[in-house]
């Protein structure tokens, strides 16, 4: 059965947050982060205090058979799949862009990465409560992947719009296969018996981009 | 206090991110009547390169990037009317159109950019999110511009960029523009494939690229 949820408040955190804002170019050769500058993670603070008055954190689920979906690599190995769709609503990247349209770009770039640190979080959230499904049922269950990571392509978004009602938490899919709002994601679980040690959980031993990917599972 | 030692006050206050000196200073340019023109390419603008710069060599978070330009901004606001009084304007290092593709809804990566190119001196056109080729390549020849920059966030999305490429060719005017892609899919064999003239994987980048490619 399709289950829907909204969060009245999230809490973002603010390592997430800053995560999204590192300083590029030689950052990774350096290794270490850089600290944040007092002054600036004071900012994240307020803008954190007062995101949550510019999100609608929503999220739908489902449980499928994996006899009901189409064949894929990801889900060779599983008897059940979880899909969802989350997202935090139009509000906040409104906000970003009356921002950054008003020339103040410093919270505009904050709070657009309060949004993506926001979507996460609710993913977070539902990814939770699939995986204590999957305990009570006594099933083991996969790290959550989207397609447009590794080796699933972005065009299986199709997959989450044909089984999911996304139109319930105000989700739609353009034709180049994007979700609006923009700040929204789709996932999806494997549950059954033994996934840890299925081909697709353990996909980044044999992966020639590894090393390289900042996705990598253990 | 030297002319010289004024404008490395300038590109000083852009780059510790103080706003008050900077205004100040910019105020200062106008009460002393000093040469506006060299006050933004001496002065403030050698603090947004470095800015870029320090950005670039990990030292600036994203915000510290933004702020460095928001402060360029406020000093160049000051300073143009100065500027259209005395019949100059700030020379414009050229101008650039940036759009996301059709499809494509993420603005937050093109509007970095747009900011940086601005802060750098460029006449930028943003038509937005979510923008089909026939309108870019319209708006690019209505006006004026140098260089067409096209943003996209999936896969999916980028292989609309080629529709301007392919819109140029039918239309014989490929060689009056400068092509540009951007976001996050974009390689250089992309680039390869569709003609284009070049990427850039950030703002900092970006800015650096459109200065080649114009001169
Ligand atoms: C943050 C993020 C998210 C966030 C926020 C999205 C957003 N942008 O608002 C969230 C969590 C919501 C998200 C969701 C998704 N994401 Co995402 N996301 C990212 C991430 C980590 C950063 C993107 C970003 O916003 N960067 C910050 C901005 C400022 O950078 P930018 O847009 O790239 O722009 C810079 C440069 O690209 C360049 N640039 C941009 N435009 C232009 C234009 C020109 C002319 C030039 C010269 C330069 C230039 O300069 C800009 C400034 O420095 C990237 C990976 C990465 N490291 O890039 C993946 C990434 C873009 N996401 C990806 C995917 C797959 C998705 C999802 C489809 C996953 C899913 N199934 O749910 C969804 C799609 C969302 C949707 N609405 O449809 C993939 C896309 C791969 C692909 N095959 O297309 C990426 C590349 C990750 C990966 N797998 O490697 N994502």
């Amino acid at each position: 059965m399709v289950q829907r949820r909204t969060y009245e408040k999230i809490s973002v955190k603010k390592e997430d947050v800053i995560s999204y804002l590192q300083p590029n170019g030689n950052f990774t050769k350096k290794l270490r982060a850089k600290e944040i500058p007092k002054d600036l993670e004071s900012q994240i603070d307020q803008l954190l205090h007062i995101a949550n008055d510019f999100m609608s954190p929503k999220g739908i689920f489902q449980l499928f058979s994996v006899n009901d979906l189409p064949k894929r690599e990801c889900f060779a190995e599983t008897q059940q799949v979880a899909l969802a769709i989350v997202t935090i609503g139009v509000k906040l990247p409104s906000e970003v862009n009356r921002l950054m349209s008003e020339g103040k770009y410093v919270d505009g770039v904050i709070f657009d990465a309060i949004g993506s640190a926001g979507v996460e979080k609710v993913a977070d959230l539902v990814n939770l409560e699939i995986t204590k499904i999957a305990e009570k049922q006594d099933l083991s269950f996969s790290s959550r992947y989207s397609p447009g990571y590794c080796q699933w392509s972005v065009n299986d978004q199709r997959i989450f719009f044909s089984h999911l009602p996304a139109d319930d938490i105000g989700v739609t899919l353009s034709d180049g296969y994007m979700m609006q709002p923009i700040k929204s994601v789709s996932f999806a679980i494997n549950l059954g018996t033994n996934i840890k040690k299925s081909k697709w959980e353990t996909r980044c031993k044999n992966c020639e981009d590894r090393g390289q990917c900042t996705y990598r599972l253990s | 206090m030297d002319t010289e030692e004024i404008y490395r006050e300038m590109a000083n206050s852009i780059v510790s991110l103080d706003q008050e000196k900077a205004v100040h200073l910019a105020n200062q340019a106008l009460d002393e009547s000093m040469d506006l023109l060299q006050v933004i390419e001496k002065g403030f603008g050698e603090g947004i390169r470095k800015v870029g710069d320090l950005w670039d060599e990990g030292e600036f978070f994203l915000p510290e990037l933004m702020s460095g330009a928001q402060i360029m901004e406020k000093a160049v606001d000051i300073i143009t009317p100065g500027l259209q009084s005395s019949g100059s304007e700030r020379q414009s290092s050229g101008k650039v159109l940036l759009a996301t593709i059709e499809g494509d809804i993420h603005s937050i990566g093109k509007t970095i950019v747009a900011t940086m190119l601005k802060a750098n001196g460029f006449q930028v056109v943003d038509l937005g999110t979510d923008v089909k080729a026939e309108k870019i390549v319209d708006e690019a020849i209505k006006g004026d511009i140098d260089i067409i920059g096209v943003s996209t966030l999936l896969t999916t999305t980028m292989v609309n960029q080629k529709k301007v490429i392919d819109l140029l060719n039918q239309k014989n005017i490929r060689n009056k523009f400068k092509v540009i892609f951007g976001g996050a899919p974009v390689t250089q064999g992309w680039v390869d494939e569709c003609g284009a003239d070049g990427y850039a994987e950030n703002a900092v980048e970006s800015v650096k690229l459109v200065k080649e490619l114009i001169q």
